[in-house]
């Protein structure tokens, strides 16, 4: 029952009165429509004056620089400060800690408003040792570190309209109902609407003076039990400023509990290197260090939270053009992670079998030791034709040959999720190979302002239990859903009399605990952290809290009554200790400029620290392979895009399509071809599996190159509290989830349901019907072309000369861009090469590009429609030897499947095809040869987007943008969210583009154009090689995408077009894209090759073709004015 | 209950003159008809009130033509994302119907002016109703790009015209360009083309009419028309002229049409046989068009003896030969995916028959090869009954020849990541719908108001039938 609705904004006191009491949640929904509060409606919440104090504040301390940051200086501009330029963007180094990873971030802040991360540049843990790619040594102006999509992302969470704005003090009774539902009863999707609303209305707001009330009494009534009784929650943090701060509670109320939360326990790796003796140890690898990489069931370049760094010094292994030499990454898993699809040779096995692959590898390892070392090994018969356990053991000799060959110079690397006796197993294996130090490192992060002696959760919730906690201060994210669901935190939570919850959302854990404060975004405040390679970094504020919110730092100090002088100075004086008792203002001010301390705070430790001889053996059970009922494993994987769920109402995380399934707002239940079908199950369909009596229906997603008999899955989804974004996307499996044990079970039992579930994937591989998975398997190899190492050395350019057209292209009439190029070579002809070589797909360039051109989301529907907007796509290939495939049982079971991506945008075609169809000329070619959008003449008639046979084009089927989509918000309530985020997440630099409007990317020509007046302001108006970087090529960790002038042959596109593995995808339309990719090389042991691998397509002999002879054109530039123009296969060089 | 004939001297009952006699004309009109029963019988059709039926045929297309109107006011309020339309088929019924309609809307000018050029007589009796019916059908057409793109309301900047603060001109490459002339020119042809041969009808109508509102319209209507013979001649040279004029657009309009996909460079639209072949394809549904409408007409206006069952069997064997030439072009498309050794060319063509969409390629088929070859039997040609259900089979084929062409070949090109699976939504079946609501609603208003038979012309061919002996031998 509404109240009458005529009443309007002058309803009688009464009526709201009578309702409040009833509380029924329409009543509370209809008030919060009439009542916009701030976090509910927000911008709209934001005056207009508020909003320009907040500009005003962070304009202030952006032009200062020094970022000084006081809270007197709330003022907008009466005068401009000195030296800024409206519309130029400034850049201000922060590090903080984000969803488990350390963040180097350099932020792009533009009139005082923070819109993009990317990697600093001059940090000094992410340098790599690298061979040079270039003659001349150019790497200082291409430094590009890159930065992972997650971390890219925070910058959207800043904005979500969703994060809590106010303080809440809940009723001490919540309903029974939400209640049970929190316990995980009625967790149908129908239902979280209603709970959701129960759970958020069910307290009451409380301003800003009533919190500094209710911390003083907090702080006094823990102060008069002298801490007893208390329990802090923290989240596993690098940050000394915040480890200092606990040491400070603790010291002065050392009997207050803390308790130490890990969404992701590290704790078999944890719990191995305290039974070595190293309790303190933290274990991170450098991969640049390593000639020989052994991933076992670890995702390095994926879900690892270091994933980027791990990626950017794997990159610089990838360079066989000056080296003539490559590392080699073999990946060993169960399901298909980027690791395995970046790997030069992988093999499926177990999870549960990693630990027996572990010990033979060891067992031959030691025998190569204790022998002939660089004995050959039997590879008479081809690998293809072995038996799976043939495979398994000469992939183990092939191995220990290549580990005992590169000693000192090779990585063992096991899943954080292996149990410890398979962690310490590695570790004495790389101590044995004389890893430890090199491409291994241990570093000791003692904690050095005192012990604080953690409880873990478990140990918290028997606590509760005994009714020995009286007051829990929850400074970690979320506990409550990210903590395995066995532990019933909700339950022991909602048990303690006095609890206060720092929360980013009104989320699970907000719903249980009684007073929830607003917290800060880590650039809204202060804060620091220090890296595995004891690098020192400041985080720093960027923008004044927009919704109120304040760090935990502040949050602590207040409540255990410690002298804090705001966190600034806090942070200060933690940095001052660190860097040898001083900083001068000078000093600090450096510190905040560069990001980073230059002086290693973490000592490493070496094998001598290590009791490694007591390292128990593991027996090597027989590998299975086996997809019987009961006889099946289920691995669950952290979030490829959700960390531990924390994320997921960040829109732009939701529709990232995940690295290997791609699928979108979605996860689901990884099962090989084989397996589903022993099992039955169907694509699309759910399933229920059963794991220790305990089942959830998940949806069946069928993966070639997944292990036999083992099941994947996500966590990180089904939220129940997210926010308008992620509540109720996905399925929740932390049921399963049990503390203290690795997430990987046996005995699972699946059975198929009838339900059809719709999954959102951008591309539908598998689904699909036998006559198109040939006609894939016989396209893609033209597409993304791939070779051997081997075969690259032998024949350099086997990628434009095997599948080069067998006709040559030749236009009827002349070229415009001919002329151009003829009459105005001064002008630079933008391009791009894409190294396949070094591209692991990880979705970096995906995320920066979204969030630089303003690309909307546009909800799991429109996505299932096929009408995702990404500009950039990573298209991923699943390739099987077609002809074994077909002996054998067909599709159903693939054989020697591998994967390829390849990022794809528009590749600029100099004689583009959309042009020439448009009927309006909104689509036109620019002098310098970018193709061109005039978004404002484009009319829609998607004709440029059939013509496009790269399908680059994104098509607005409605407002996505904005609010003014009438009915939009009809097909998915979700969706609705996108406009009011984008609005202030914006690139000012970029057209908003509405609907009915076609759009692609432009080589990031808002880029170009700043560079080229910047190159005129500062210059003679050249524009320097690297000064222009795009989007994408900023945020690639691997550094795979260049981008530069072609009509310069000494810049590094141009003389990367000219590589021998330089070839550009579809030559034979004669469409000359500007894109040209560079061929993938794997460098697969001889042993271990496939049959396509071993047998590589001869390369046919076109004699004195002239078509493709260019090659050999580029060497003499100087004889035509366009020579290094993209001509890759025109007959005009 | 039907209007019936007033003249009982006219047999009301259908004659069968299909059969060829050596050394005679067969009639083209039957029943002993007069110049004045002709005009009797024609006239009444508008001037008697109408059957049951056509209130009733009436009521139903009326509301889906409404239904149409209303749903393209939500889809300009919404956003083109009310249909499947996806990426990668970009295109798909709204162009579909487009192509369909216009299609349709080949018959009438081609019987109207090529068969009149060629001085094939029987074309008098079924030409007027036939250009109506291209009218209405061309007015759905031109509907659909209209409200295609996506943002409609700067649909005319599709048209040149000289905009001082735009500076430019729309860009002519593009076949979506060539598309607005040869459609626009195409429909104002043979609206003028229509309505010059309705002229002398219309005078019949104003002078009959004896109330002052249609007098004054179709008065209007007539421009002063009063039958002298300096009014005929000029009348009859325009009337040639004009003809000759629409001749050409006949071909042209459908070959530009086909340009919209053969000048693209998607493998499967990329042909240079799409011109003829989508010619031939217009004029076969056309034809089986105007049949589904005759044979109805005929039936409910007593029409039989004007519209005999010989006019029938003419259009079956012209739907017979070009059905026919139709299955020829879907061999050679084959031959030549096959013969270029194009791979993606290739692929297509095998995606047709057998990939997911193989369901709409072997109702093509099986609807435009295989059922118009039934016209090869005498049966199929003079049975009305019978020709109406080839012929809606051929409007459902050449419907889903236009769905292959379009959706099929989007939907997988070169690169299998973006290859995607189209199904369509409400709006789009609607839409569909709702475009014959305004094709029928038109056309039982022009039985209702105008002269469906050219009586003129009809009386013309009467006095050669009449004084044949006199004109066999000049």
């Amino acid at each position: 029952m509404n109240p009458p609705t005529k009443t309007g904004n002058g309803m009688k006191r009464y009526f709201r009165s009578i309702a409040d009491l009833e509380n029924r949640p329409e009543f509370q929904e209809f008030l919060q429509r009439e009542f916009p509060q701030a976090a509910s409606e927000f911008p709209e919440g934001v005056s207009r004056r508020r909003w320009l104090q907040l500009m005003g504040a962070s304009l202030s301390f952006g032009a200062a620089s020094g970022c000084r940051y006081y809270k007197e200086e709330f003022a907008a501009f009466t005068a401009a400060p000195e030296g800024r330029i409206p519309g130029v963007p400034t850049y201000f180094a922060t590090n903080f800690e984000w969803a488990g990873r350390i963040v180097h971030a350099l932020v792009t802040s533009l009139d005082g408003r923070p819109i993009q991360l990317r990697g600093n540049p001059d940090h000094p843990s992410l340098d790599v040792s690298a061979a040079s790619e270039f003659q001349d040594g150019k790497e200082k102006q291409f430094k590009q570190v890159g930065l992972d999509a997650i971390s890219q992302a925070s910058i959207l969470s800043l904005y979500d309209p969703d994060r809590l704005g106010e303080a809440v003090a809940h009723r001490a009774d919540v309903d029974t109902a939400s209640k049970a539902f929190l316990n995980g009863e009625g967790t149908d999707s129908n239902s979280y609407n209603a709970m959701a609303a129960i759970v958020r209305n069910s307290g009451t707001k409380m301003d800003p003076d009533t919190v500094q009330e209710l911390i003083s009494k907090a702080s006094q009534e823990i102060a008069s039990s002298l801490g007893s009784g208390t329990a802090v929650i923290y989240e596993s943090t690098s940050s000394p400023s915040m480890l200092r701060l606990l040491a400070q509670f603790h010291e002065k109320y050392p009997d207050a509990l803390l308790v130490k939360y890990e969404p992701f326990d590290g704790s078999p790796v944890r719990d191995a290197l305290k039974s070595l003796g190293a309790p303190t140890a933290k274990l991170s690898y450098r991969l640049d260090a390593a000639k020989v990489i052994v991933a076992l069931d670890a995702d390095l370049l994926g879900t690892d939270p270091m994933a980027a760094r791990y990626a950017h010094q794997f990159a610089a292994g990838r360079t066989p053009d000056t080296t003539g030499s490559m590392n080699r990454l073999y990946a060993i898993e169960s399901l298909y992670s980027v690791t395995g699809s970046a790997a030069d040779f992988r093999l499926p096995v177990r999870s549960s079998d990693i630990g027996s692959v572990l010990a033979r590898i060891e067992a031959a390892v030691d025998a190569r030791m204790a022998g002939d070392r660089a004995a050959p090994i039997d590879a008479a018969t081809p690998f293809s034709e072995l038996s799976f356990e043939d495979r398994v053991e000469r992939t183990i000799q092939s191995i220990a040959l290549d580990l005992v060959a590169n000693e000192g110079a090779s990585l063992v690397a096991v899943g954080a999720h292996q149990p410890a006796a398979v962690q310490r197993l590695a570790l004495r294996l790389n101590s044995k190979l004389g890893n430890l130090g090199g491409a291994v490192r241990l570093v000791d992060t003692p904690n050095v302002w005192g012990q604080l002696k953690p409880i873990d959760l478990a140990e918290f919730v028997q606590r509760v239990r005994d009714s020995k906690i009286k007051t829990a201060i929850v400074l970690a994210n979320n506990p409550a859903f990210g903590a395995p669901r066995s532990l019933s935190l909700n339950n022991a939570l909602e048990g303690i009399p006095f609890s206060i919850y720092l929360a980013d959302y009104a989320d699970e854990t907000a719903a249980v605990c009684r007073y929830v404060l607003p917290a800060a975004h880590p650039l809204e405040a202060w804060s620091d952290c220090v890296d595995v390679d004891g690098i020192y970094g400041v985080g720093q504020p960027l923008i004044e809290p927009l919704l109120g919110g304040r760090s935990a730092l502040e949050l602590l100090a207040g409540l255990g009554g410690i002298p804090f002088d705001g966190a600034e100075r806090y942070v200060r004086e933690t940095a001052a200790q660190l860097a040898g008792g001083n900083l001068s203002d000078r000093q600090w001010r450096e510190l905040l400029h560069s990001g980073y301390l230059t002086r290693n705070l973490l000592p490493s430790i070496s094998n001598k620290d290590l009791k490694l001889d007591e390292v128990a053996s593991i027996d090597p059970a027989s590998i299975k392979q086996d997809s019987t009922q009961g006889n099946l494993e289920l691995v669950i994987y952290p979030s490829d895009t959700l960390f531990d769920g924390r994320l997921a109402n960040n829109a732009w995380l939701q529709e990232l399509p995940q690295p290997v399934t791609k699928l979108t707002w979605d996860n689901a239940a990884l099962v090989s071809p084989k397996t589903a079908a022993t099992l039955g199950l169907k694509q699309g369909n759910k399933a229920t599996v059963k794991v220790d009596g305990f089942a959830i229906d998940l949806p069946v997603f069928i993966v070639p190159g997944q292990a036999e008999g083992s099941i994947a899955v996500q966590r990180g989804y089904g939220r129940f509290l997210a926010g308008s974004v992620g509540t109720g996307v996905g399925h929740d499996v932390a049921g399963w989830l049990k503390p203290g044990k690795e997430p990987i079970f046996s005995g699972v039992t699946v059975s198929p349901t009838a339900v059809p579930y719709r999954l959102a994937t951008t591309q539908d591989h598998f689904a699909i019907d036998e006559g198109g998975l040939e006609e894939i398997a016989r396209r893609t190899p033209t597409l993304v072309r791939e070779g051997t190492l081997k075969q690259f050395l032998e024949h350099p350019d086997f990628a434009p000369k095997t599948y080069a057209p067998h006709h040559s292209n030749e236009s009827l009439w002349k070229e415009p861009i001919d002329k151009i190029e003829a009459e105005m070579p001064f002008l630079p002809q933008w391009g791009m090469t894409i190294d396949l070589n070094k591209c692991i797909g990880c979705n970096a360039c995906v995320l920066a590009c979204q969030a630089e051109n303003n690309v909307p989301v546009v909800g799991k529907d429109q996505v299932a429609r096929g009408r995702e907007m990404h500009w950039l796509r990573i298209d991923r290939y699943f390739q099987c030897d077609m002809d074994k495939t077909k002996q054998g049982a067909g599709f159903d079971d693939p054989t020697d499947v591998t994967i390829v991506s390849q990022p794809v945008a528009c590749v600029h075609c100099e004689t583009a095809p959309c042009e020439q169809v448009c009927p309006v000329a909104a689509t036109v070619h620019t002098e310098e040869g970018i193709n061109a959008m005039a978004y404002n003449r484009c009319i829609g008639t998607r004709y440029c987007a059939n013509n496009c046979p790269y399908k680059v084009r994104r098509f607005n089927y409605y407002n996505y943008n904005t609010e003014y989509g009438y009915f939009y918000g009809w097909q998915d309530w979700r969706e609705k969210v996108n406009t009011k985020l984008q609005s202030l997440v914006l690139n000012p630099e970029v057209t908003v583009r509405g609907r009915g409007v076609m759009e692609k990317c432009t080589y990031c020509i808002q880029r170009v154009q700043n560079g080229k007046i910047q190159a005129r302001q500062q210059g003679d108006g050249r524009v320097q090689d690297g000064a222009i970087q795009t989007a994408c090529q900023e945020a690639c960790p691997t550094q795979a995408i260049v981008f530069g002038n072609l009509a310069d042959p000494s810049t590094r596109v141009a003389q990367l077009f000219s590589s021998p593995r330089s070839y550009a995808m579809l030559e034979e339309l004669n469409i000359k894209p500007r894109t040209q990719y560079l061929a993938r090389l794997r460098n697969v042991p001889d042993g271990l090759m496939n049959r396509m691998q071993a047998n590589p397509p001869e390369i046919p002999d076109h004699g004195g073709h002239g078509g493709h002879g260019d090659h050999e054109g580029h060497s003499d530039h100087g004889d035509h004015d366009h020579a290094t123009i993209s001509r890759p296969v025109s007959n005009k060089s | 209950m039907f209007a019936t004939n007033a003249d009982s001297q006219v047999l009301s009952t259908e004659i069968d003159n299909t059969e060829e006699t050596p050394g005679r004309r067969a009639p083209l009109v039957t029943g002993n008809h007069t110049y004045h029963t002709i005009t009797e019988t024609v006239c009444r059709v508008a001037e008697q009130p109408q059957p049951k039926l056509w209130y009733l045929l009436f009521a139903v297309s009326s509301s889906l033509a409404l239904m149409f109107v209303l749903l393209i006011g939500y889809l300009f309020y919404t956003g083109v994302g009310v249909w499947g339309n996806m990426s990668p088929v970009f295109w798909a019924w709204p162009i579909v119907n487009f192509v369909f309609w216009v299609g349709i809307g080949h018959a009438g000018t081609l019987i109207s002016a090529i068969l009149f050029l060629f001085r094939q007589n029987w074309r008098t009796s079924i030409n007027r109703a036939a250009e109506a019916m291209t009218i209405f059908a061309v007015i759905c057409a031109g509907i659909f790009p209209g409200i295609h793109v996506g943002r409609a309301w700067l649909a005319f900047w599709l048209t040149p015209y000289p905009s001082l603060n735009l500076w430019m001109w729309p860009q002519f490459r593009s076949p979506l360009l060539w598309d607005v002339f040869a459609v626009g020119t195409y429909a104002s042809v043979s609206l003028v083309f229509w309505y010059m041969g309705m002229i002398p009808d219309l005078a019949t109508f104003r002078d009959r009419s004896k109330h002052w509102l249609p007098r004054m319209v179709y008065g209007i209507l007539s421009l002063g028309w009063n039958g002298s013979s300096r009014q005929w001649l000029r009348y009859e040279k325009a009337y040639t002229l004009l003809a000759a004029l629409a001749a050409p657009l006949v071909l042209s309009v459908h070959t530009v049409v086909s340009f919209d996909f053969a000048v693209s460079q998607l493998p499967g639209w990329h042909t240079t046989i799409f011109p003829p072949y989508f010619v031939a394809g217009a004029i076969f549904s056309g034809f089986a068009m105007v049949l589904t409408l005759l044979v109805p007409m005929r039936k409910i206006y007593r029409l039989e003896n004007l519209i005999t069952l010989r006019h029938l069997e003419n259009m079956c064997k012209i739907i017979l030969a070009t059905g026919t030439l139709v299955g020829l072009a879907y061999a050679t498309e084959f031959f030549i995916a096959w013969y270029s050794k194009n791979p993606y060319e290739s692929y297509t063509f095998m995606n047709r028959a057998f990939g997911p969409y193989w369901w709409a390629y072997w109702i093509m088929v099986s609807c435009n090869v295989i059922s118009p070859q039934l016209f090869w039997f005498k049966k199929f040609r003079s049975t009305p009954f019978l020709m109406v259900i080839v012929s809606i089979f051929v409007n459902i084929g050449m419907w889903f020849e236009r769905f292959v062409i379009t959706v099929t070949s989007l939907s997988r090109d070169f690169l299998p990541s973006s290859w995607g699976y189209y199904s369509p939504t409400w709006v789009d079946i609607s839409m569909l719908i709702g475009s014959f609501g305004i094709f029928f609603t038109l056309f039982l208003l022009f039985c209702r108001f105008l002269p469906v038979v050219a009586m003129s012309e009809v009386k013309g061919i009467l006095a050669i039938q009449n004084h044949g002996h006199h004109t066999d031998h000049h």
